[in-house]
């Protein structure tokens, strides 16, 4: 049980960029935009049986092919002199069927990461996930940034586009990252490294929805590519966003008028961050009904619902 | 005496030599086939117990199931047949840490009594009539097995691509351990699901009596088989919807989601 290495590799103190699926995929799909553009090869992976349950059987003519897990991957790339881990995961571990990891299964794998970058040297570690916010969606996504210190947070301030945490929660810059995209920085804190989640904003109730956010994703690919100091190509994301954009414009039209309205005085906000107490009520009253009936009309033709052999 | 074995409570080491392990589960035991089989061979094989595997580890502990009126504790018992080179299991599916509970279960089988294949059985839902014979679908972990098979009648070779079962899990463990793995689906008639189909259990019976040469005598399921096929005529006289619905199967026609609750509905309230 642990890690299987399909290539050996000397690096050079890497930073670590990571992310599981959450709210929007927003990080996952920009790390594996990520791992895309920048042509990171793939060099270790978790062996799965101890931490995931298998999703698929495939079986032909009788013959048990293949067994498939949740794949949980590290991919290295040298961009100019510096050498860079990322690492994606299918899914969240978890010992008792929730979407969000947490417990012992959950540390057990973030330290399997973290021991897997720190015999190369690594002293850095990004994660990234989504920040619920009462943001309008036809508004470019901000980027939400909480780290190990505050000398972090002064160098991630000079990112554009990236706003602390305490700049859009009312000042406070308090809350919780929930699952692996934060359990791996309290982690990572605990040994001594630094470390830091982006996190691309999402409207409150969009984070209600099965949706994957390219839109949100695209702002922390476009974070990263500052920190990194590559060109980054968001054709793909800007497609993507595109397809779900005409899904939540779909949506968004079939508003009740005085959530519509209420909901469109967020384009005029100059601070939107994430929601208070009274938007959380709001939201609950007006569009719990809505977003109900389209999760069951979702869950329609759930592969899950087939017998497994 | 009792002794303890890793996470085992051992009561007997039985001596067996190339043994076969046959696996029944008893949650999710569609058509009641696996514990039946079981059940069945443990008695009239007169197997012994063996071991109990202690369920801490990989059940829930959070209240209490019940069956029929009796409450059901998770359990996972082995017995053996020495003059049939047997081992059974008997469990319950594990609710968390599966990998560790199937890799407990084939160490323990192939370690300590030389087991080197394993069987599970299932029941697997079908769009067939109870009228009709039941195919026992079949899963290999190693390729060239099922050549094995190809002389027993009644077997056919499975496809399938989706969400596993335990027992494709277990198998695929038992490959990791150098065991050979061999799944028994027989089909039941969906609308049975949830009861007893004894033409499955008979038909599984069958075939183990050919595999192992055992001397079962399956016989007295097919009264069984009968009754219900006679109480099921006697619902079609009473109930012209239901009538219609197990004609369109007959005819090997398929029924729409809706069809297929309502007849699974009437018949679970009239044989239950």
């Amino acid at each position: 049980m642990g890690i299987v290495l399909h290539k050996s590799l000397q690096l050079q103190r890497p930073r670590l960029i990571c992310s599981w699926p959450g709210i929007g995929n927003i990080g996952i799909l920009a790390v594996n935009s990520l791992i895309n553009q920048t042509g990171a090869e793939l060099f270790a992976e978790i062996e799965p049986w101890d931490y995931f349950e298998p999703r698929k059987v495939k079986v032909r003519n009788g013959f048990l092919e293949e067994l498939v897990f949740p794949a949980s991957n590290f991919y290295h790339k040298k961009l100019g002199e510096e050498d860079l881990v990322f690492f994606a995961g299918d899914e969240q571990p978890h010992g008792d069927g929730r979407m969000y990891a947490r417990g012992e299964v959950a540390l057990k794998v973030a330290n399997l990461v973290l021991d897997t970058v720190e015999q190369y040297g690594c002293r850095r570690v990004y994660t990234s996930g989504a920040c619920v916010s009462a943001v309008h969606h036809e508004m470019k996504p901000r980027v939400v940034a909480v780290a190990s210190s505050a000398s972090l947070l002064t160098e991630l301030k000079s990112v554009p586009n990236l706003v602390l945490m305490s700049e859009v929660s009312e000042g406070s810059g308090d809350g919780v990252i929930t699952g692996m995209n934060g359990l791996l920085l309290a982690a990572a804190k605990q040994r001594g490294l630094e470390a830091a989640c982006l996190m691309g904003e999402i409207p409150d109730w969009l984070s209600r929805t099965p949706f994957p956010y390219p839109r949100a994703a695209g702002s922390v690919v476009e974070a990263f590519a500052h920190i990194l100091g590559f060109e980054a190509d968001f054709e793909l994301l800007n497609r993507q966003a595109e397809e779900v954009d005409r899904i939540i414009n779909g949506l968004y039209q079939q508003f009740p008028s005085d959530v519509k309205e209420l909901y469109d005085q967020r384009k005029s906000l100059s601070q939107p961050g994430p929601i208070s107490r009274e938007e959380a009520d709001w939201m609950k009253e007006h569009l719990d009904d809505f977003l109900k009936t389209l999760s069951e009309e979702q869950d329609g033709g759930n592969e899950d619902d087939d017998r497994p052999v | 005496m009792k002794m303890t074995i890793d996470q085992f409570d051992l009561y007997k080491m039985p001596r067996l030599k190339d043994a076969a392990l046959l696996v029944g589960w008893q949650s999710s035991d569609l058509g009641r086939v696996s514990e039946h089989v079981i059940n069945t061979l443990v008695e009239r094989l007169e197997c012994e117990p063996v071991a109990d595997l202690d369920p801490l580890d990989f059940f829930s502990f959070d209240g209490a199931d019940f069956k029929n009126n009796l409450v059901q504790v998770p359990a996972a018992r082995f017995w053996a047949s020495e003059a049939h080179n047997l081992l059974l299991l008997k469990t319950d599916e594990p609710a968390h840490k599966h990998y560790h509970f199937l890799t407990s279960v084939l160490d323990f089988a192939s370690n300590h009594c030389h087991v080197n294949r394993v069987y599970t059985v299932n029941g697997l839902p079908s769009m067939i009539a109870h009228i009709q014979p039941r195919t026992i679908f079949t899963v290999y972990n190693r390729e060239n097995l099922s050549e094995e098979f190809e002389r027993y009648e009644g077997i056919e070779n499975m496809d399938w691509e989706g969400p596993p079962a335990i027992s494709s899990y277990l198998l695929w463990v038992a490959r990791r351990h150098h065991l050979d793995g061999i799944s028994l689906w027989p089909e039941i008639p969906f609308y049975l699901s949830a009861l007893e189909d004894p033409a499955a259990i008979r038909a599984t019976l069958l075939f183990l009596n050919q595999r192992f040469n055992l001397p079962l005598d399956p016989g007295e399921l097919e009264a069984r088989e009968q009754e219900i096929t006679q109480k099921l005529a006697l619902l079609r006289e009473k109930n012209s919807e239901v009538d219609a619905l197990l004609g369109k199967i007959t005819q090997g026609l398929t029924l729409n989601e809706q069809e297929q609750l309502t007849l699974t509905q009437e018949v679970y309230r009239f044989l239950r």
